[in-house]
């Protein structure tokens, strides 16, 4: 076929009619795809004016940890038109074939989750009830918040007819509630307030302690505002008679003039030193109640809401001292600490300087944590070790020698005993190393021997410290 | 009888594409557990057939009869890409309760059918007609069975809650097929008894025609 | 393992593609008279299916995607189908005229059918259902869930079709011959199968 007759045949008309109508479908197709694109931009701008009907200025939020455990985090926002409410993008697992996705509004004030706001659904994948789900039963989220709530359908967050995406949506509030909390105000894992009292009066996210070495404890309070004052910054150091030993306020939220009323001795703080706690609770009640205008307390000094604010901080601090010092971690500084649990372990110092120790180990291969009981005395020596609970498996414990298992193996020994066989960093020889480690029961020996290391090498650190002369009294 | 006049009767109720010729039945089965995505998809078809079938029908002398239906169905496939999009951007919510049957419109045996049986043979406005008529026949149909089975199978109207009562098997694929077959046995039910009128009325006039002749 | 008892069980019997998303109907109706017809167009439903998954997932997720060209995937994967499918009967017809006459004369009714494109563009979405934690979606899985969907419907049909031959013998109102009567049969299988949904 020549070159002409090829232009003609039909062959050629199919081939070029087909390209043809492809290369102008795709043409036609990208230029549609550049200006109907929906952006994520545009997708937020409609969860946005869905929930809050008007523009609002809305930052992305970093994500750290997206997969929770019954819910993914998306996308996060902080809407600071808003007072600094986020906007949280979570997808609930759990639910009837598959997962819902929502928007949801968590209100933040002063550090602190305040409620939920407004939750609407921005999509779901295999549900097939969701013709159920009203607004209304959104709207019960922020209606029936209550701090720490973690949403269930046992506790009636559902419907009826649909329990099971109500289930995929209370994941999902409770996802953005669990990334807010944890990633953005910083608490749960790091609450260093857990467990502390009033702690309504103070911004928990700004605020902070530290534990001195006489024992007293030094706080840096960013206070809740109150009535016309604003948050006020205080340092205040608590001793070890829980008496306040030091109270500087740093920064003075009173408004328009009112700092000139607050009398001099409240705001230099001399009026407090030497108080405790019953001074205030006297005055306020164990409640730290705003007595009233017109009282005739300490409190009402012509700048009485600055001044109320002044006194729970100082009742705050002196409430909490016992919570304070049980933050303190006992085994700081401490050596080999990998291979013990510090939240289970303990020791107490005997009057004769020996230290009785309490270890809950950690595991290794296939042991797992013993609980161990060793005191080492004051010549650095163990003088008597026992197991509490063995942590072998699988018959293994029939295994470890006698005289390791109960702990004669260690009577007398000190810790160059130890790091002559196990090496300075306390390294596992390995299971055919030929030690004394390996005895048929590898894992948990060395585990045992360990232990009995850690406590010889920390001696030192659980005897306390004495106290130098002339330290400055913070 | 004028041919628009015929073209659009045939698309709405003689070859009503659901009831009598029974093609398109993966989204109809699917959707019309929701009065709302039943007309959305029947509206969407409804633009998606007519634009094929305007085009097609303006190609119709060009498109060699050997690639006739891989032209056709890049064509299509170009429409629904544009539908979906469109759709994305507009109407999200459209977008969303159609789900995966939206790219599916591109298999939809109606386009493809409509295209090979009608478009390429006919002008193109007559194709036109067509294509509307056979969509609004196809939207219809969808939305009263849409209507029925989100009634009596959810007790709500293109989502707004109406009443109480429902029987939940209606708004599952199951009440679905239930609720197709027995709207095309009375359908063609229907549609046979007005057939046999007619013949009945035309052979009747044919009768006295003759009747009158003979006299 | 878990992902492949999830995809086992969820193509075949909780989101089966007739029964619970409705997407191989016309066939199902078409063709489902007969036990040995059903059989054939199953099979030949399932092999195009494998087929079709086999060659636009790595297409869609390998070149597409990367090339952001991802919005055109409507068009590549319904000319890719009836591509597969042209040649795949051409192929059959000089191998197997056996085979060809059991099977192969329903495939270019494939190529129209909803079960093919619904699986090829089910594969590339959201598949989070039935993937174990920490799986992620590969060529490999789209091709099991494309196989055991393809199974399922052909499961479906067979079962559709030994009712149908059953209701030959019965005589049914004019009414409803036809296709009313099947859709009510069509009914009844869909309401056996939701027990597995729970």
């Amino acid at each position: 076929m020549t070159a002409k007759e090829f232009f003609k045949s039909t062959t050629f008309r199919c081939l070029a009619t087909l390209l043809s109508i492809l290369l102008v479908c795709g043409v036609f197709l990208t230029i549609m795809y550049g200006l109907l694109e929906v952006t994520p931009e545009e997708k937020l701008a409609r969860a946005i004016s869905k929930i809050y009907g008007k523009n609002v200025t809305a930052e992305v939020q970093e994500v750290k940890t997206k997969e929770l455990d019954n819910a993914t985090i998306e996308e996060a926002y902080c809407i600071t038109s808003e007072g600094g409410d986020y906007l949280v993008k979570s997808t609930g697992k759990g639910g009837f074939a598959g997962t819902v996705t929502c928007w949801v509004v968590v209100e933040v004030s002063n550090g602190n989750i305040d409620g939920v706001g407004k939750v609407t659904i921005d999509s779901y994948v295999g549900e097939t009830q969701m013709a159920e789900i009203k607004q209304s039963f959104l709207d019960s989220f922020g209606e029936k918040y209550v701090d720490g709530i973690y949403y269930t359908t046992d506790d009636g967050f559902k419907v009826s007819s649909s329990t099971k995406s109500s289930n995929a949506i209370c994941n999902a509030v409770n996802g953005a509630l669990q990334y807010v909390k944890t990633e953005k105000l910083g608490m749960a894992a790091n609450d260093i307030f857990k467990d502390f009292v009033y702690t309504s009066f103070i911004n928990k996210k700004l605020s902070s302690f530290v534990l001195n070495k006489n024992d007293s404890v030094s706080y840096s309070l960013v206070t809740a505002g109150y009535g016309a004052a604003n948050p006020f910054t205080v340092e205040i150091t608590v001793s070890k008679d829980k008496t306040i030993s030091a109270y500087t306020v740093v920064k003075d939220g009173s408004t328009y003039d009112y700092d000139q009323s607050i009398p001099a001795d409240i705001k230099n703080g001399t009026k407090f030193l030497g108080r405790d706690l019953k001074y205030f609770t006297d005055i306020l009640g164990g409640e730290l109640t705003y007595p009233g205008d017109y009282a005739g307390t300490e409190i009402n000094t012509g700048a009485s809401n600055s001044t109320y604010i002044l006194f729970t901080a100082a009742a705050f601090a002196l409430a909490n001292y016992d919570n304070a010092m049980a933050t303190k971690d006992v085994f700081e500084n401490f050596d080999y600490l990998k291979f013990i649990s510090k939240d289970k372990s303990k020791f107490e110092v005997n009057a004769d300087n020996s230290v009785k120790y309490t270890l809950v180990t950690a595991g290794y291969g296939y042991a797992n944590p013993f609980t161990i009981e060793i005191t080492v005395g004051a010549d650095k020596t163990i003088s008597a070790y026992t197991i509490v609970k063995d942590g072998s498996t699988e018959g293994f414990g029939n295994d470890i020698p006698d005289k390791v298992k109960d702990g004669s193996k260690f009577i007398d020994k000190d810790l160059k005993y130890f790091t002559d066989i196990l090496g300075g960093e306390l390294t596992y020889p390995g299971d055919y190393a030929g030690t004394e480690i390996n005895t048929g029961a590898s894992n948990s020996t060395y585990i045992l021997y360990t232990a009995a290391a850690f406590a010889l090498a920390n001696y030192d650190n659980c005897i306390p410290e004495t106290e130098e002369g002339g330290e400055a009294n913070e | 009888m004028n041919k628009y006049k015929k073209i659009t009767l045939d698309g709405l109720f003689f070859q009503n594409p659901t009831f009598m010729l029974v093609l398109g039945t993966c989204p109809t089965l699917g959707l019309i557990n929701s009065a709302f995505s039943a007309m959305g998809m029947g509206l969407t078809v409804l633009v998606v057939l007519t634009l094929s079938n305007v085009i097609i029908s303006l190609l119709r002398k060009i498109i060699p009869n050997a690639v006739r239906i891989p032209c056709y169905i890049v064509i299509i496939a170009t429409l629904v890409t544009f539908a979906r999009m469109f759709l994305e951007k507009f109407v999200p919510d459209l977008y969303d309760s159609l789900g995966g049957f939206l790219a599916l419109i591109v298999v939809n045996c109606i386009i493809l059918g409509r295209a090979e049986a009608f478009a390429n043979k006919h002008s193109v406005l007559e194709s036109a007609v067509d294509g509307v008529s056979q969509g609004l026949g196809f939207t219809l149909a969808l939305t009263l069975m849409g209507v029925i089975c989100e009634f009596f199978g959810k007790g709500s109207l293109f989502g707004y809650a109406i009443m109480d009562f429902k029987i939940a098997m209606l708004a599952t694929p199951a009440g679905a097929f239930l609720i197709y077959g027995i709207s095309i046995a009375v359908f063609v039910y229907v549609m046979d008894s007005i057939e046999r009128a007619r013949r009945v009325k035309a052979n009747k006039l044919a009768r006295n025609n003759l009747l009158k002749e003979a006299a | 393992m878990a992902t492949f008892i999830a995809i086992v069980l969820s193509a075949v019997l909780t989101d089966n593609f007739i029964t619970a998303k409705t997407y191989g109907v016309c066939p199902f109706l078409g063709v489902s008279k007969k036990t040995s017809s059903a059989l054939g167009m199953g099979v030949a439903v399932t092999v195009v299916m494998v087929l079709a998954t086999l060659v636009t997932y790595p297409i869609y997720t390998y070149v597409m995607v990367p090339l952001k060209i991802d919005f055109l995937e409507i068009i590549f994967f319904i000319f890719i189908i009836a591509s597969l499918v042209q040649m795949l009967e051409k192929i059959i017809q000089k191998v197997s005229p056996s085979l060809y006459g059991a099977m192969g004369i329903y495939l270019p009714l494939i190529t129209t059918n909803c079960a093919v494109l619904g699986v090829t563009e089910l594969v590339i979405g959201d598949m989070s259902k039935i993937l174990a934690e920490g799986a992620t979606m590969n060529i490999g899985w789209a091709v099991l869930y494309a196989l055991f969907a393809g199974l399922g419907f052909t499961l479906v049909m067979v079962i559709m079709s030994g009712m149908r031959e059953k209701l030959n013998y019965y005589k049914t109102p004019k009414a409803l011959a036809g296709f009313p009567i099947a859709m009510v049969t069509a009914c009844f299988i869909c309401m056996a199968f939701t027990v597995f949904s729970y």
